[in-house]
């Protein structure tokens, strides 16, 4: 079940702290995301400072917390002043649980969550967590980004972005502040159902912990401290201003079109094979091979052989434990295990190329020790 | 080459690790060197230099000169001044929304324009690392707009003025340290303040992993913010929760101020590993807040002109019979007020110092809409902001500032 936590400044939390404290929380929260999640609440009320691109920061992170990944909708925002007077902020996060994950993706989550508190709210613990909704939804044409004056295209862009570097931070600098929850949900809805989830983001990014993580971040043209920020190495920058259009590609046309945009970057042929240690079904009913001439080398070096000797039929190659389950297009399987100076060479990890090296060079040692005794003499 | 006399060894202001200045590491300044293993991808790599220029400056691997020097254990920056100069660390506490943060931007500021202490220099080491108080200071006191209500806004337990490194396998979290060079006759000192949230000091609130109040552990000297507006006797003495927070006073007193100080005083018994029984280290200063709203329940008052003594200006710290007086009458005032606050600072410290001030000299007002406190920049007056700080320096380092010390 999902779980929520509350962090706000009140005068007694409920675990009987006062000032910034946890308000509310699902019973059996973890203590260590609590923590994080504590940690994940600040907000900087500074306009001159902050650099984020909404004034509400809307949020899917996922917090690696012990040795569990959480999934995480966060909604932090100003709500007036608390009991010493002071601006305060509200931070409400919802821990999402993997069969509570919405076909629609994290922004509609939070776009269709009604519970989200605004202001200060009663201070205690719930025995249940929220209900997280739920629907499935297609892809559109990016009705936000049009109506901020944006082409549509900038949100195949972004999409495409995701797709194709989803190990990079991706920064969207947007000319001023605006809502930015409306333009994530476009940007998600190009993107295929299964792969929504895994896209993170923050319309109001801070200093996050390493334990957290945030791809897609939108942030403000012209904030202070916005160069250094987007400076940093391997993240990837894109700049929308009103009345520019991208450059032409497919992703762009698809979100013009509404439909799901594709990554335009092949994921790279996989080319190694893992090789197979143990016999397969197929291996055990084939003719045994017959054994190689018997090296001279040691006995842990004959039984790799030996296992290995019967592992080198074309037959076996589709059954390689290496093979994911995605689909990819592997090589075919090495044609390894010929023999090069009478020793087989398909031992597991030891690559044709060693052998003949470590051969040579053993050859020619002896030829040299040989030389110097001949000298000596 | 000019000389450079560096000390013998320096403690580290973000994670107070101590070691000798060779082996401060440097920050490369080559772009392709960007990725640091403790400070993570976005941050220059932090290295122990091995080549040198002929005027002793940094090279790194890449041939990019450098000046900027960096903590051997958090790689955190750190300004040149703290290898030359004596570190003083002083840990500023209180219970939350006790004035903390106002009394550091008042306090900087006035310190700033020379009118405190007479002598004293008090610049920046590095404006670019105390970004924080120079913002609260622009928020309050050197505000382009003086007509636009403002106020400083409550110090979060999280984000930017926090740093936070890899130490081992576990991630830790570092107050930023706003540094300052103080010099006064021939002395000159690195000044150490942080800018602590008050929930950091809360009973059980110190976490291994973020120890953002172990500056307890090297600090020499300790200013206690105390609010006196949190405490229900001085609000009924005041006329009721709703005039003390008309006046721009908390009005809650949900929070025990002497439990805090009980707790910080533990904390630096446990950081320095000493006896129960072990006086404290330091002085132990008490800044009472918000004088301007309960300084008449004083007897005699407490004004900008204490004892007749006018000062030059209300920043200016008053001499030492001025200061002895207002300890005898705030201690009079506790004593009648907040007695058990009164008891566990004598318990503590029995020569503990009490220092009142106002960092903002007159009342915010409160906004009916939403009930928060807002002052026009314009209106802002501190009395005696720095004083509290200019006492603890004072009692850390006799010689700098032998005049403030009771004889």
């Amino acid at each position: 079940m999902s779980m929520e936590l509350i962090h706000t400044s009140v005068q007694r939390g409920i675990r009987g702290d006062n000032g910034f404290a946890t308000a509310c929380a699902t019973r059996g929260l973890p203590p260590q995301l609590e923590s994080v999640l504590a940690e994940l609440s600040s907000y900087d009320f500074d306009t001159s400072r902050s650099v984020g691109g909404d004034v509400v920061e809307w949020a899917h992170r996922i917090v690696k917390s012990g040795s569990k990944a959480h999934t995480i909708l966060s909604r932090v925002a100003p709500c007036g002043s608390d009991w010493s007077g002071r601006p305060n902020r509200v931070a409400h996060h919802l821990v999402v649980e993997a069969s509570e994950r919405a076909p629609a993706g994290p922004a509609w989550a939070l776009s269709a969550f009604a519970g989200f508190a605004t202001a200060v709210p009663v201070v205690e613990e719930r025995a249940s967590g929220p209900v997280i909704p739920s629907a499935s939804c297609g892809p559109r044409r990016p009705a936000a980004w049009e109506s901020a004056g944006f082409d549509g295209g900038w949100a195949g862009i972004v999409a495409c972005t995701l797709l194709d570097h989803p190990s990079s931070t991706c920064f969207v600098v947007l000319p001023d502040e605006m809502d930015c929850l409306g333009l994530v949900s476009d940007v998600l809805a190009l993107i295929p159902e299964e792969r929504r989830w895994f896209i993170t983001f923050s319309t109001r990014p801070q200093r996050m912990p390493a334990s957290v993580t945030c791809q897609l971040r939108f942030v403000r043209a012209g904030a202070s401290g916005i160069n250094r920020i987007l400076g940093e190495p391997g993240a990837r920058r894109i700049v929308v201003a009103r009345g520019q259009s991208p450059e032409p590609s497919a992703a762009v046309d698809a979100a013009r079109a509404g439909e799901t945009v594709q990554p335009s970057i092949q994921r790279p042929v996989r080319t190694y094979v893992a090789p197979v240690v143990r016999n397969t079904p197929q291996v055990q009913d084939a003719p045994p091979r017959p054994a190689a001439a018997p090296p001279k080398v040691g006995r842990s070096m004959q039984r790799a052989s030996a296992t290995a000797a019967g592992t080198a039929s074309p037959a076996v190659s589709m059954s390689y434990p290496g093979v994911d389950s995605s689909g990819a297009v592997h090589a075919a399987p090495r044609s390894s295990g010929a023999p090069i100076g009478g020793l087989r060479t398909d031992i597991p990890g030891v690559p044709a190329l060693a052998w003949g090296l470590f051969i040579y060079s053993a050859v020619a040692v002896l030829i040299a020790f040989v030389l110097g005794i001949l000298s000596l003499l | 080459m000019p000389l450079r006399t560096l000390v013998s060894s320096l403690t580290c202001p973000h994670c107070w690790a101590e070691f000798p200045p060779v082996q401060i590491r440097y920050v490369s300044e080559h772009e392709a060197l960007r990725g640091d293993p403790i400070l993570g991808e976005s941050e220059q790599l932090r290295f122990l230099p091995s080549r040198f220029d002929a005027r002793g400056r940094a090279i790194d691997p890449l041939g990019a000169l450098c000046s900027r020097m960096a903590c051997k254990q958090c790689h955190l920056e750190l300004p040149s001044a703290a290898l030359e100069l004596p570190q003083t660390i002083l840990s500023i506490v209180g219970a939350p929304a006790c004035g903390k943060s106002v009394m550091l931007a008042a306090a900087s500021f006035s310190l700033r324009s020379g009118l405190v202490v007479d002598g004293m220099d008090f610049i920046d080491a590095d404006p670019t690392l105390n970004d924080l108080t120079l913002e609260l200071e622009s928020s309050l006191f050197r505000s382009s707009t003086p007509d636009r209500p403002t106020m400083i806004a409550k110090t979060d337990l999280s984000g930017r003025l926090y740093r936070s490194f890899q130490l081992g396998d576990s991630q830790w979290i570092a107050p930023k340290p706003q540094l300052f060079v103080i010099g006064r006759r021939a002395h000159r000192q690195l000044l150490c303040l942080y800018d602590n949230a008050g929930e950091h000091f809360l009973p059980g609130r110190d976490a291994a992993h973020e120890p953002v109040t172990r500056h307890l552990a090297a600090s020499r000297a300790l200013v206690f913010v105390v609010d006196p507006t949190q405490d229900q006797r001085v609000i009924d003495r005041l006329g009721g929760r709703d005039a003390v927070r008309a006046q721009g006073g908390a009005g809650s007193t949900e929070q025990r101020q002497d439990l805090v100080l009980i707790e910080a005083a533990n904390r630096v018994r446990r950081l320095r590993a000493m006896s129960a029984f072990d006086p404290l280290p330091f002085r132990i200063v008490l800044a009472l807040a918000k004088a301007d709203i309960w300084g008449h329940l004083t007897a005699p008052e407490i004004r900008a002109d204490f004892g007749g003594a006018a000062a030059r200006t209300s920043v200016t710290v008053p001499d030492i019979r001025v200061l002895s007086a207002v300890h005898t009458a705030c201690e009079g005032f506790l004593a009648a007020s907040m007695p058990e606050l009164l008891a566990t600072a004598r318990a503590l410290d029995p020569k503990f110092r009490i220092v009142p001030f106002s960092g903002l000299g007159n009342p915010p007002s409160r906004s009916d809409s939403d009930r928060g406190l807002t002052i026009l920049p314009r209106d802002v007056r501190p009395v005696w902001p720095a004083a509290p700080i200019v006492v603890a320096l004072a009692e850390a380092n006799p010689a700098m500032f032998s005049e403030y010390i009771d004889a």
